[in-house]
């Protein structure tokens, strides 16, 4: 079992997430009219963050939005490692630790941006 | 937590649940269920099937308040029984599901050559699945508001031409309440499963409302309806269709509006058709082409079906989808052996429904202090009477039908087969080593985590 990630680590990984999604100028083409606000929300250590698409660029901040788009609910390991992309997103999606809220299309859009950063 | 900025109304939970539901092979299979049982009693069988549905509805409503994940039976079987089952259970039910898309494709095509006979049936399937290509590819769904509109249209069509042809007889019912042997009526019932075939796929859309008990009143509302949608209607065409006329007929809901209502009754009828199997196709095999996308990137599937193009669709996994589905109706097309698929999705569907009540009594026992925002009843009465009840229409079915039952058997052995050695094998060659985690050297694995 791996230890709790800390609120600095995870937003460590968003950083390089975001980094990821700027730097591929595939994505930003395709998310050029993507406007969505999504929540990163980490069920033992109570860290948020959220995450601004706005089109071309992504970045991120400390602390939930109000009415988030799109919420990523997971362990506080699960999202580091998501969002480092040293987790395949599909794994704790099927066994039920991974919960996404929101809808259907900003979900399956998020795990293409997610394969398209990181590859798998 | 802070809510969702949109979140989903019962309105479009209904209208998805029965827009999934309402398709042209339903009338085969209602039609079907009419033949079944003697003359206008079917709707005794039809009334039955809904109330057995609702029972599997109550246990899909608590799996689905556990576990709020668009990845449905594929999570609830591995946390109730394993992670080879739910994979392998899952992949079955997709594919069976395929297989139906190619009996809709088919009846539909059916259903338009009775209203423009000069144009090959070939030539209906192969336009209806080019547009639900195009469209899937392209990422283009139908607005919610008017897919809504669409299925509450078509649904109040299909009751009042029931209605209308009951009018035209007088309200005469010949035998409301003799629905004949009790076998027939047990066929009848298990048949009458695939008229509700499909409500289930409302799940997925818990990830889009704030109540998750909203899916489960969206399901029984929607079942409820369907029932006496589907009750009204088989009345009004076994009042007007001869017994012999409702089967060996792959598009009798046109016959029937023909005859009660001449050309422009089989024309409305035919636009009704066009209406449900584009609200069924449109959701549906959008759904089917993210499982596969989904199990592409689990490597259960080879990982190019989780190619996807610049609209963000799978277009790999929309395009086999297709080809498969177009393969399907070519051979039912062919061989004339729709009757076949119809049972095949009433008995696979009996089985999923059973097995979603033993799931329910399953994770009770494994996971009993885990938040349940809905609960099938007190006890274990409800999940209980699921599974029995559904397995007993499953056997129902396959023991009328032997060659449904071979389609099973080899379907399920060749998902058991591909989950034991295929997955394995790409799960080898394609899956890259854990890294080793930035975070401080951990390694990126959890317990709990899928194996």
């Amino acid at each position: 079992m791996t230890r709790l990630a800390t609120g600095e680590e995870i937003a460590e990984s968003l950083k390089a997430f975001c980094e990821g999604y700027n730097n591929n100028q595939r994505l930003k083409e395709m998310n050029r009219d993507w406007q969505r606000v999504v929540l990163v929300q980490a069920t033992d250590s109570q860290d948020a963050f959220t995450l601004d698409v706005a089109g071309p660029e992504l970045s991120f901040r400390p602390g939930a939005p109000e009415h988030p788009d799109l919420k990523v609910v997971a362990a506080s390991d699960i999202l580091a490692d998501l969002f480092w992309g040293d987790l395949n997103p599909t794994g704790p999606y099927m066994d039920g630790t991974l919960k996404l809220f929101g809808s259907e299309e900003d979900i399956v859009r998020l795990d293409i941006i997610s394969l398209l950063i990181w590859g798998s | 937590m802070p809510e969702l900025k949109r979140v989903l109304t019962l309105r479009t939970v209904v209208a998805t649940s029965a827009g999934l539901t309402l398709a042209t092979s339903t009338f085969v299979a209602a039609a079907q269920v009419a033949y079944l049982t003697a003359g206008d009693s079917a709707w005794l069988a039809i009334l039955i099937g809904g109330l057995m549905c609702l029972a599997a509805a109550a246990c899909f409503s608590e799996l689905n308040g556990l576990y709020p994940s668009a990845a449905g039976i594929r999570l609830y079987f591995a946390r109730a029984f394993s992670d080879r089952f739910g994979l392998t259970g899952a992949l079955y039910y997709n594919v069976m599901m395929l297989s139906v898309y190619g009996l809709e494709s088919y009846a539909l095509a059916a259903a338009l050559s009775q209203v423009l006979p000069g144009v090959p049936p070939l030539l209906w399937i192969v336009a209806m699945l080019a547009v639900v290509g195009v469209l899937n590819v392209r990422g283009v769904k139908l607005a919610g508001g008017f897919q809504d509109l669409v299925t509450y249209l078509l649904m109040t069509s299909v009751a009042v031409l029931g209605v209308l042809a009951l009018a035209k007889g007088g309200f005469r019912l010949h035998t409301p309440l003799s629905p004949g042997p009790v076998g027939n009526v047990a066929q009848a019932v298990a048949t009458g499963i695939f008229l509700f075939i499909g409500f289930e796929w409302v799940t997925p859309l818990a990830e889009e409302v704030t109540q998750i008990p909203q899916i489960s009143r969206g399901m029984m509302l929607a079942l409820g309806i369907l029932a006496v949608v589907y009750a009204l209607f088989t009345m009004g065409m076994s009042n007007v269709l001869p017994h012999s006329l409702l089967v060996h007929n792959a598009a009798p809901q046109v016959v029937f509006a023909r005859r009660a209502f001449g050309w422009g009754g089989a024309l409305f009828m035919a636009a009704l058709c066009v209406g449900a199997s584009i609200t069924t196709f449109n959701a549906g095999l959008m759904g089917l082409s993210r499982f596969t996308y989904a199990f592409a990137r689990e490597l259960a599937l080879p990982p190019f079906l989780a190619r996807v193009n610049r609209w963000f669709t799978p277009w790999a996994a929309i395009v086999t989808l297709l080809v498969v589905g177009l393969a399907v109706a070519v051979a039912v097309l062919l061989s004339g052996h729709y009757l076949v698929l119809v049972d095949l999705g009433a008995g696979v569907e009996s089985i999923v429904y059973a097995l979603t009540g033993v799931a329910v009594w399953s994770l009770r026992r494994r996971e009993p202090d885990r938040e349940r925002p809905y609960r099938a009843g007190r006890g274990l009465i409800v999940p209980l009477l699921t599974a029995v009840i559904f397995f007993g229409l499953a056997l129902a079915v396959f023991v009328n039908d032997l060659p449904a039952l071979a389609y099973l058997a080899v379907g399920l052995l060749a998902c058991f087969l591909y989950v034991t050695y295929a997955v394995p094998a790409l799960r080898k060659r394609y899956g890259r080593q854990p890294a080793r985690s930035r975070r401080r050297g951990q390694t990126p694995v959890r317990e709990g985590a899928a194996k």
